[in-house]
């Protein structure tokens, strides 16, 4: 009895990897970088407010499940001090431009 | 500094401790004949501040325990104490946490 | 408290094994409970569970009641005792002391059973608590 052979002959599409902007984000290009160090202040603050709100779960004894919070409280922890390391990265860097002999 | 989420968090560490004095006092009279349990209620009063919005000095209030009582009057449940106790040291620890990141986010932004 | 839900489902478990382990304790010392035959004799102890929302934490169990068995016992001939009808007959409790001490044995591990799940949850909810640490 004579095996079929695998029919189609389709061949394998290779892997489409999703373009990715020079920054490594999805968010769109254009914008100084005074716009996107304040959006990311914005979204600090969010993470905060969040943060905040499930710690006020927690104190009232609402939430049920504590590791929300205490995920929620380490983003915001971390979320604040990038944002502080890249606010002093870029006052270094303006107070370098400042310095540069005319 | 008047951050209401500090003060908020304070007042419920200060509930926490004063519910485990009440479940340490309840655990100790476990046999005590006519002794009625004793519960600490902070939440009632903390969600109605959140809410409301006015400033008012919080204080926790006690409550007896309405469970039946067995032959000498006593009503402590042993089982009900110790889960209150866990679930209070727990949380105890939760909000600590919660005061730990509100210091160190306020404290990164300052030495920064 | 609607946060550490476990502690109260677990904690309702521990109260019902401690109530049966009460009433198993109340049968096993009257096993030899003789009563005359004009009066009822020592009736075995039931805890009735059923399946409940203790508290809002969405599960555990709840002692219904307290139930009484059989009064009418188990005669007994046995004209030497002084609390023996015309006919010689006493009443004695309808148990079995090796049922009550299987029971015994169940009540225990129940007890120790939600004990320990009390102990696996705290310390999942203490491994959250360390996040970040």
């Amino acid at each position: 009895m004579a095996i079929a052979p695998i029919g189609g002959g389709t061949s394998i599409q290779p892997i489409e990897f999703p373009k990715l902007d020079s920054a490594g984000t999805n968010k769109a290009e254009g914008g100084s970088f005074g716009d996107k160090l304040t959006g990311a202040i914005g979204d600090l603050q969010k993470t905060q407010a969040k943060s905040d709100d499930l710690a006020m779960q927690v104190a009232t004894g609402q939430l049920t499940d504590i590791h929300d919070y205490m995920i929620a409280a380490n983003q915001a922890e971390i979320a604040t001090q990038l944002t502080v390391a890249v606010k002093n990265k870029a006052v270094d860097a303006f107070n370098q431009i400042m310095n540069m002999q005319v | 500094m008047t951050d209401p989420i500090q003060a908020a968090i304070q007042y419920s560490l200060h509930g926490l401790s004063d519910r485990q004095h009440t479940t340490s006092n309840n655990i100790a009279n476990i046999q005590t004949p006519g002794y009625l349990a004793q519960q600490t209620d902070f939440e009632t009063s903390l969600r109605q501040a959140l809410g409301g919005g006015q400033s008012v000095a919080l204080d926790p209030t006690h409550l007896t325990s309405t469970a039946e009582t067995n032959t000498n009057g006593n009503n402590v449940n042993l089982d009900n104490e110790t889960m209150t106790a866990i679930d209070t040291e727990l949380r105890y620890q939760a909000m600590v946490d919660a005061m730990n990141t509100k210091f160190k986010m306020l404290k990164s932004a300052i030495g920064s | 408290m609607g946060i550490f839900n476990d502690f109260k489902i677990s904690g309702s478990g521990m109260y019902a094994y401690r109530k049966w382990m009460d009433a198993l304790s109340d049968n096993i010392a009257n096993i030899n409970t003789i009563n005359p035959y004009d009066q009822a004799a020592f009736q075995e102890r039931f805890v009735q569970v059923q399946s409940a929302d203790v508290a809002g934490s969405g599960g555990g169990v709840a002692v219904t009641s307290v139930k009484y068995g059989n009064g009418e016992g188990r005669l007994r001939f046995d004209p030497t005792n002084p609390d023996a009808n015309d006919q010689g007959y006493v009443r004695s409790p309808d148990m079995d002391l090796s049922d009550q001490m299987t029971n015994l044995i169940l009540a225990q591990r129940g007890y120790q059973a939600n004990a320990s799940a009390v102990e696996r949850a705290r310390s999942m909810y203490e491994a959250a608590l360390n996040l970040g640490k």
